[in-house]
Parts: structure tokens; C-alpha cells; sequence
């Protein structure tokens, strides 16, 4: 099953979909999901809405949460209801939330309605070169606090950095190389790529913006495709005002037995 | 007017007493009126006609978590329901005390305990008002970005309980996206301390609580997403012919990535009462002719005449040349800015749209808290006043505010704009008008004019609330909106509130409610 909304860029989707397999889809009719699962794109959709798994470019596009509009949820006990699409609503709790990341004590998507988005327009990698760590955070923080949401950010310390710039024949010292991707409409990321670049002024921070198909392959296949990224979310969270995954709290595990005791 | 003692034994008031004080409690008439409401527009057709709504027993003040539990605690062993109350701003009627009780008015917990400038994050307990928390963090140099109309009414307890959304949600988002923690006393007497979830697996207690209309605890402390306030605002207003290429301008604004502050699109009705304001200069003379008599008749006396004949009146207004006005306003670093204006004028333009400038932007946000108010002096223009939010995306919108428009339209004058835009759909915000008979009448009235316009929202696929909750309003429409999916909460429902004290009567009917009351 796979259905396209192009009015309301919403997917109707099979959850048992594998994520690249639904990326291809999308990309054919010029849009993505806008959705990098951190545990590789041939997990299946399922999987992702019952774990709620991180997303690498959930600075852009949100987490697995944020994009499902809607869909059709079984529960444990086998009842079967849809979740009409909606971009948002005030009538109680959120259904939609509560059911993704449940891993199936609540229920599980049987269809999933998903936001899509149109792909984006223009793509640009920027590498900052900063003195230390905390400088380099404070350059994501501005980024961020700015509401310039790249796609992909990473911070790699001294020998990581040190090689990065090496594979791009780039022969600048740093101690921190903070690297990111832009992406959307040119005129927009063309903004984005100066505004970063004055907000970071006083710092008198060194940027480059790779732009050859062979070093914009380079950072791709280094950073987004091989990378293992199920740290990223930890690192990362805090920038986005998110804390990174903490233990289930007394309540919670309260009411998860709960639940199991008694299943819906 | 003649009220009802409360119903409480003299070992309930020791125990309460011993909890909060002599100072803490209230079981005063005046005091057991003033709460015996909230903003909703049915309690003031009521009271118009010095009809009262169920009284709460008792108002207890208290001043901090421990109190509250001890309180809950209380109110398990005397079976006595517990309403929360943070502003009273709400609309639906989610404060009254149905079947009694205890008003739990959180405004003593009022304190912002904690500007975290490295994560971007706020503390505050539930009862600081919004005005005050916004003020507070904009003297350190950040913004919640929450703007809700009522923002100088309501608390922020309220604005989690109620699943509220800003003016400016657009970009901000609204208050379920900028929760990260809450601490929860539930119907259990229980502390419930709950944690951001996004991007890792668990139960999401936040999406839980928030818009749980105190049903199923008292939120009393919440950790939120700030920014820093941004350094640059730009305004625009922009006249679309006819609210079809106005919405097809918002669908393409929002599908573009593009995250202006506000973007507001007015139909023809709400277009003539927006360029009504006297600072307005960005208006044509077509509008300038039409606007001032529209709104003395608003405001006169004659209104009831006009009102009374809805079907006649409603096809001149809803056809009336003034195109559909959309706000815009811009936030940001100031290149960006520049850069989405330009984006976004080159959309509206090739739909057609007239450039009126910033002015129309700039009016709107210097009135955009004052509507709220305006509502009471219709009241003595012999006519009363509601409105209806709803919610859908893209593929219906025109569809749902068609739908909604003719079912209420005979009843009533009717206008809308669309308030809150986002990539896959907005939301609808429908402003009636009707006129105020004996309160028999006008309750019959305002309760056909709602089930015309909710009906008419469901059978088109939207959802029936956007920001203002479910409360005692909308109650009867939850379980065709969830389907199935009540279970979902009837389960929460069980779990949280085993006794059913948690504001009884609110947000969905449960078969097992219990009207008796022992205190």
C-alpha cells in the first residue's frame, strides 16, 4: 500500500515498508520523507513508529512523531481504530503520540499517514572550523536558536576533523570542525549559508563550503550514509532543547505494568 | 441571586485547613460564584438571564506540590470531585464544577524556577500566568513563542491542560512541541515526574497529560522550550479575491519549508471587521465605504434586527467585494527574513494578490490580544457571541469551511479566518453571531448553531477542536473523533483517576461517572 496526498504532501503508507524503500517512492514524484532512521534505512516503517526511532535530520523535518499525521492502529487486544489525519487538535491527548514509541503495549500502526515534503531545491555543506568543542556547540546553539535547521550537523574533535579535511585536500589546523548540510530552496539556503556566516563573525570562525561533486560525495558518504549514528541523538538532542534519551521514570514503568496487566 | 450552602462537614474543613492554611480555603458565596465559571460564552448567556451554573463547594489556594497531593489525598477519602483552575480563560466550560467539589485555583504556584541558556530550556510551575512567564523570560532575552489571544488570562497550567496553540505557532510550534518534562499529581495522589521522549522508544506521558483537561491529574510544574527573541520582525498584508486563491497562497507558503511567525487569512466577513480599525491605512476605498457602517451595526442596538433575519443577511455579507485579507509576520535573523518575504510575495502574487503593505500586519499585532474583549458589550446589543475552531488538512479545507459556513449560516451570522497554518493543513476559526431571545431560546439556539458546525466539521474529516479543548462544550463529540482510539484514554482514565474525582464531567462521557458527591 502506498498512497500519495499531493495537496496535503501527506503518504498513506504500509508500515511494513522499509525506509528506502518508501524514500524511493517518494523521491520518484520529486519529494522525500525527510526521514533518516539512526538505525539505517532498510528498517522497516513499523518498527520506527513503535520505537520511535531517532531521526538524523530531525532538525529539519522532526522526529518519526512529528511527521505521522495519522494512520490505523491495532491494539494488544486486538481492536482495530483509524486515526483520521490532522495537522493538530485540542481534544485530549494526543492518540497519534501515545501509540508511536508504545512499542505495541498500546497498539500498532496497521497504516501509517505520513507528512512529505518536497526535495529540497538546493543542498550545501558547510564545514566551521572552531578553536574547541564548546565554541563549536555554541556555533550549532546560534544556528539553531536562529531557526536555521539543517538537515545534518556533527562535531568532530581533533584526529576525526583533522581527517575529514584531509580527504578534501582542505590544509587548515583545527581543533573542531563543526560540519553541516543545508538544504531547501536556493534562495533560502543561499540566506542560510550568510546568516551563519554573520552570526559567527566576531568569532572570526573559517568556513568552507565544498561544492565539488567529488567532495560533496566525500561528506555524504563519511558522514550520512556510512556513519553509525546511534550516538548522534545524544549528542545532539541538548542543541535542539531536547534531552537525549534518559531511563523510563517510576510513572512511567508504573504505568506500563499497568498496561500489560490490564491491555487495551 | 440565591445560593446553595456547600455541602461539607466540619471534619473535612479541619483536614483542609491543616493542609493549606486558614488563608488557603474559601467556602464564601462571592468567592463560590466567581468560580463557578470561566470564559465560556454558555455561562454567559446564563448569567445574562441571572441563571447560575453548579457551584463549587470550596476554592482551595495551595501554594505547592506537597500541599496539592495532600489535598488529592483528601479528596479520595471524602470522595469529593477536584476541578483545576488556572486563568479561567478557557472557553468550553472545562472549569465548572459539575457536580460540585473543589476548585483547585493554581495561581500560587506562580514561580519561574529555572532559565536553562544552554540547553534553551524553561522551568515554571503550572499557575504563573503567561503574560508574566513571557515577560520574565523576555528580560533574559528569550521567548517561549507561545501567543495565545488570552495570554493575559491564562496560566500556563491551563495552556498544557487545554493543548493550547499560539498566534505564532507557525514557527514556534505549539504547547505539546515545546514540553520536554511535567510533574503530574494524579487522581491516584500520586507525583508523576514525566521526560522528553522524542527520538527514543517509551510511553509519551507528556502527550498523556497535556490536554487531559485535569481529568486525569493536576500538572504542577512543566520544563518548556525557549529561543532567544529574535532581532528582527517584518509585517505584511496582502488581499487575495476570494478565499479559494488565499488558501492555495497558505498551502504553497507552508509546503515551501518557509516558517513565517503568523500567517492569518480573513474571509470576506472577518476582511471588512479587520480593516475596521481606524489605524488601518492599507485599505481601498471599496473597503473604507463598507467597513464603518458594518461595524456600527455590530455595535448598535439594531444588531438584534439584522440577527434575527440570518438567512437574508448572511449571502450579502459572505458576497460582499472586499477580497480576504492575509497577515503576515516575519521573525528571525534579518537576511532570512528578507529573503522569506520575497518568497512569499512572489507566491502571492502569482495568485493574484494585492500588496497592502506592512500596515495591515502591524494592526493586526497591536490589536491581537484585544478580541477576547470584545465580546461582552454584544451582550447588551441583545446578541451573543461564539466561536468555533477546527482543524483539517489541505484536501479538505475549502471543503470544511464551505460545509460549516452553510450549516450555521441560517442560524446565525457566521465568519472565519484561518489562524494557524502548517505544511500539511491549518486550522479554521469560525466567529458566530446570533441573537439573544429568553435563555431557554438563546440556549437552544447556541446549542443547534454548534451542533450544525461541529456536524458539519466531522462528516468533512476535520478534527473538532484546534486550540480551545473539548471541555464540557464539545464533550459529546469525542468518542465519533476518537473511534476506537477512547479506549486509549478510558484506559489513562482508569488508571489515573481509580476514585473519579479528576474534574468529573469533562472531555468524554464515561459510562461509570459518578454524580454523588461526600464530603
Amino acid at each position: 500500500m502506498f498512497h500519495l496526498h499531493k495537496i496535503s504532501l501527506i503518504a498513506v503508507v504500509d508500515p511494513e515498508m522499509r525506509v528506502i524503500d518508501y524514500e524511493q517512492k517518494l523521491n520518484a514524484e520529486g519529494l522525500t520523507s525527510g526521514y533518516r532512521p539512526v538505525t539505517g534505512m532498510q528498517t522497516p516503517l513499523s518498527a520506527c513508529l513503535a520505537e520511535r526511532t531517532a531521526n538524523l535530520f530531525f532538525l529539519k523535518y522532526g522526529g518519526i512523531e512529528e511527521l505521522c499525521v495519522g494512520g490505523a492502529v491495532v491494539t494488544p487486544q486486538g481492536v482495530a481504530f483509524p486515526i483520521k489525519d490532522y495537522p493538530r487538535a485540542a481534544t485530549g491527548c494526543d492518540l497519534r503520540r501515545v501509540v508511536i514509541g508504545s512499542r505495541g503495549l498500546l497498539g500498532q500502526f496497521r497504516e501509517g499517514s505520513l507528512k512529505v515534503f518536497p526535495l529540497p531545491e538546493a543542498l550545501v555543506w558547510g564545514l566551521a572550523l572552531f578553536e574547541g568543542p564548546e565554541a563549536a556547540l555554541e556555533g550549532v546553539r546560534r544556528m539553531v536558536g536562529s531557526f536555521i535547521r539543517p538537515l545534518f550537523v556533527r562535531i568532530m574533535e581533533e584526529k576525526e576533523g583533522s581527517g575529514l579535511l584531509r580527504s578534501l585536500n582542505l590544509s587548515e589546523e583545527a581543533k573542531v570542525v563543526l560540519a553541516f548540510k543545508l538544504g531547501g530552496l536556493k534562495g533560502m539556503v543561499e540566506a542560510e549559508r550568510e546568516a551563519v556566516m554573520k552570526l559567527n563573525e566576531a568569532d572570526n570562525v573559517l568556513f568552507h563550503w565544498p561544492v565539488r561533486p567529488a567532495e560533496v560525495e566525500v561528506l555524504d558518504q563519511t558522514l550520512i550514509v556510512r556513519e553509525p549514528c546511534l550516538d548522534f541523538w545524544t549528542k545532539y538532542a541538548p542543541l535542539a532543547g531536547r534531552n537525549p534519551a534518559s531511563p523510563a521514570t517510576d510513572g512511567e514503568e508504573a504505568l506500563k505494568k499497568y498496561l500489560r496487566e490490564n491491555p487495551c | 441571586m440565591q445560593f446553595e450552602p456547600p455541602k461539607l462537614k466540619k471534619h473535612f474543613l479541619d483536614h483542609l485547613e491543616a493542609i493549606v492554611g486558614p488563608d488557603g480555603y474559601s467556602v464564601k458565596n462571592l468567592d463560590r460564584f466567581n468560580y463557578s465559571r470561566d470564559s465560556n460564552f454558555k455561562s454567559t448567556i446564563r448569567i445574562h438571564h441571572s441563571a447560575l451554573e453548579p457551584l463549587p463547594d470550596v476554592i482551595v489556594w495551595p501554594k505547592d506540590t506537597r500541599q496539592l497531593q495532600a489535598l488529592v489525598r483528601l479528596a479520595i477519602r471524602t470522595k469529593m470531585p477536584m476541578i483545576p483552575f488556572g486563568g479561567g480563560s478557557g472557553v468550553c466550560g472545562g472549569t465548572i464544577a459539575e457536580t460540585g467539589g473543589m476548585i483547585v485555583d493554581m495561581k500560587k504556584m506562580y514561580r519561574l524556577l529555572k532559565v536553562d541558556s544552554a540547553n534553551l530550556l524553561a522551568t515554571a510551575e503550572a499557575g504563573i500566568m503567561g503574560y508574566t512567564l513571557e515577560k520574565e523570560l523576555q528580560r533574559k532575552g528569550y521567548t517561549l513563542g507561545h501567543f495565545p489571544s488570552s495570554i493575559l488570562c491564562a496560566s500556563l497550567g491551563g495552556y498544557l491542560a487545554a493543548r493550547s496553540a499560539g498566534q505564532n505557532s507557525t514557527r514556534y510550534g505549539k504547547i505539546e512541541d515545546m514540553v520536554r518534562e511535567l510533574e503530574v499529581v494524579t487522581g491516584q495522589g500520586e507525583i508523576v515526574q514525566t521526560r522528553d521522549v522524542e527520538n527514543g522508544d517509551g510511553l509519551d506521558l507528556n502527550q498523556i497529560f497535556t490536554g487531559s483537561e485535569g481529568t486525569l491529574g493536576f500538572i504542577t510544574r512543566a520544563v518548556l522550550k525557549i529561543y532567544p527573541l529574535a532581532p528582527c520582525q517584518a509585517f505584511r498584508g496582502l488581499r487575495f479575491k476570494n478565499m479559494k486563491t488565499g488558501i492555495e497562497a497558505v498551502r504553497r507558503i507552508m509546503q515551501t519549508g518557509l516558517k513565517p511567525s503568523v500567517v492569518r487569512l480573513y474571509d470576506e466577513i472577518d476582511t471588512l471587521l479587520f480593516m475596521g480599525y481606524k489605524k488601518n491605512k492599507g485599505i481601498t476605498e471599496v473597503v473604507k465605504g463598507l467597513a464603518s457602517p458594518l461595524k456600527k451595526l455590530f455595535m448598535s442596538t439594531s444588531l438584534w434586527g439584522a440577527l434575527s433575519a440570518p438567512k437574508l443577511v448572511s449571502p450579502v455579507l459572505q458576497h460582499l467585494p472586499t477580497g480576504c485579507l492575509l497577515i503576515l509576520m516575519h521573525e528571525g535573523v534579518e537576511r532570512l527574513v528578507r529573503e522569506e518575504q520575497k518568497i512569499i510575495m512572489e507566491i502571492c502574487r502569482d495568485l493574484g494578490a494585492e500588496d497592502l503593505g506592512e500596515e495591515p500586519g502591524r494592526v493586526w499585532h497591536e490589536h491581537r490580544y484585544s478580541v477576547s474583549y470584545k465580546a461582552s458589550p454584544l451582550f447588551h446589543s441583545g446578541a451573543f457571541i461564539d466561536t468555533i475552531e477546527v482543524a483539517t488538512t489541505w484536501d479538505k479545507m475549502e471543503a470544511l469551511y464551505s460545509a460549516m459556513l452553510k450549516a450555521m449560516s441560517s442560524h446565525c451570522l457566521v465568519m472565519a479566518h484561518l489562524s494557524h497554518a502548517y505544511p500539511e493543513g491549518g486550522s479554521f476559526y469560525f466567529t458566530f453571531l446570533a441573537s439573544l431571545g429568553g435563555l431557554k431560546k438563546s440556549e437552544a439556539l447556541y446549542d443547534l448553531i454548534w451542533d450544525k458546525g461541529i456536524t458539519a466539521c466531522q462528516e468533512t474529516g476535520g478534527v473538532i477542536s484546534h486550540h480551545h479543548g473539548v471541555g464540557r462544550l464539545k464533550k459529546k463529540y469525542v468518542d465519533r473523533e476518537w473511534g476506537g482510539g477512547a479506549a486509549l484514554y478510558r484506559r489513562f482514565k482508569d488508571y489515573y483517576d481509580p476514585h473519579g474525582i479528576m474534574n468529573p464531567g469533562k472531555l468524554i462521557e464515561l459510562k461509570r461517572e459518578k454524580k454523588e458527591k461526600v464530603a
